[in-house]
């Protein structure tokens, strides 16, 4: 039976597959920003990359319980040469994408949200 | 953090002053900033000390660790444990944690102080670690505990 580690991985790995070039990396990060799993590429620091995620969840969560507008789904930072999009999966991890310029958003948020939900029934 | 020495006051600071800077940046982002600031002191101490990759052995790390963290060190907190686990992990008993100081809450509250334990295991082992708090002195327990569990 494959490890935690190696589903959260085949998850990954299928989600990068099914996104094609629209996507150029995926993390899988605790809520403590602790990689999990990470197929980023190398040039990324992904130990950063997941401390800065799981801050991003936080802060939208604060800001989402400030404004009382409810759980936040998503938060995606668009930059001028491509976007970054995190997720909540389950309730002790998240899942960080990195995306190409001119990314497909709607297949990927309907990717993305299928593999933070097989993410959280791992962990 | 070389330069700009404090031939005066020294290298230690009050813990209220701590306890604003961690407590508010956790009121605006959460733990994980304070979590990886921990991670990142933790790492690069046993880093610093020459010890990267050296031990998995709970007794010289609690040894080294203490000498380090401990009352004669920067005074983070007293190790009173670190015991190995089947998993290949350790748990971590401490007492006076720097973050539970003159604090009182419901859930566990060692964001920084954990952190650094999971950056130092991290680096004195060398394997990739996670970890959590399952008793606080936050919440009243006699000391705090901590799973240092590996990925």
């Amino acid at each position: 039976m494959a490890t935690r580690q190696e589903q959260i991985m085949g998850t990954l790995d299928r989600l990068s597959t099914n996104l094609g070039t629209d996507i150029s990396g995926a993390v899988a990060v605790s809520m403590d920003g602790i990689v999990l799993a990470s197929r980023m590429s190398s040039d990324v620091n992904a130990d950063r990359v997941g401390a800065v995620a799981a801050t991003m969840v936080g802060v939208t969560r604060r800001v989402s319980n400030e404004l009382k507008i409810g759980f936040p789904e998503e938060a995606i930072i668009k930059a001028n040469d491509g976007l970054f999009m995190v997720l909540p999966a389950g309730d002790q991890s998240l899942l960080a994408v990195n995306l190409r310029q001119g990314a497909n958003l709607g297949m990927v948020r309907i990717e993305a949200r299928e593999a933070a939900t097989a993410i959280g029934r791992v962990l | 953090m070389a330069g700009n020495e404090r031939p005066t006051l020294g290298n230690f600071m009050s813990l209220i002053c701590f306890q604003y800077l961690r407590v508010g940046t956790e009121e605006v982002a959460e733990r994980a900033p304070v979590v990886a600031a921990g991670r990142q002191r933790g790492y690069d101490m046993v880093t610093s000390l020459g010890l990267a990759g050296s031990t998995h052995d709970p007794g010289t790390i609690r040894e080294h660790l203490d000498a380090s963290l401990g009352l004669r060190g920067t005074k983070l907190c007293l190790i009173q444990s670190i015991t190995s686990k089947p998993n290949g992990g350790y748990e971590v008993r401490i007492t006076e944690g720097a973050c539970t100081a003159g604090q009182t809450t419901s859930k566990p509250h060692c964001a920084f102080t954990m952190g650094v334990f999971i950056g130092a295991f991290q680096a004195i082992t060398g394997k990739r670690v996670n970890g959590h708090e399952t008793e606080c002195c936050a919440c009243g327990a006699d000391a705090c505990i901590y799973q240092i569990d590996p990925v």
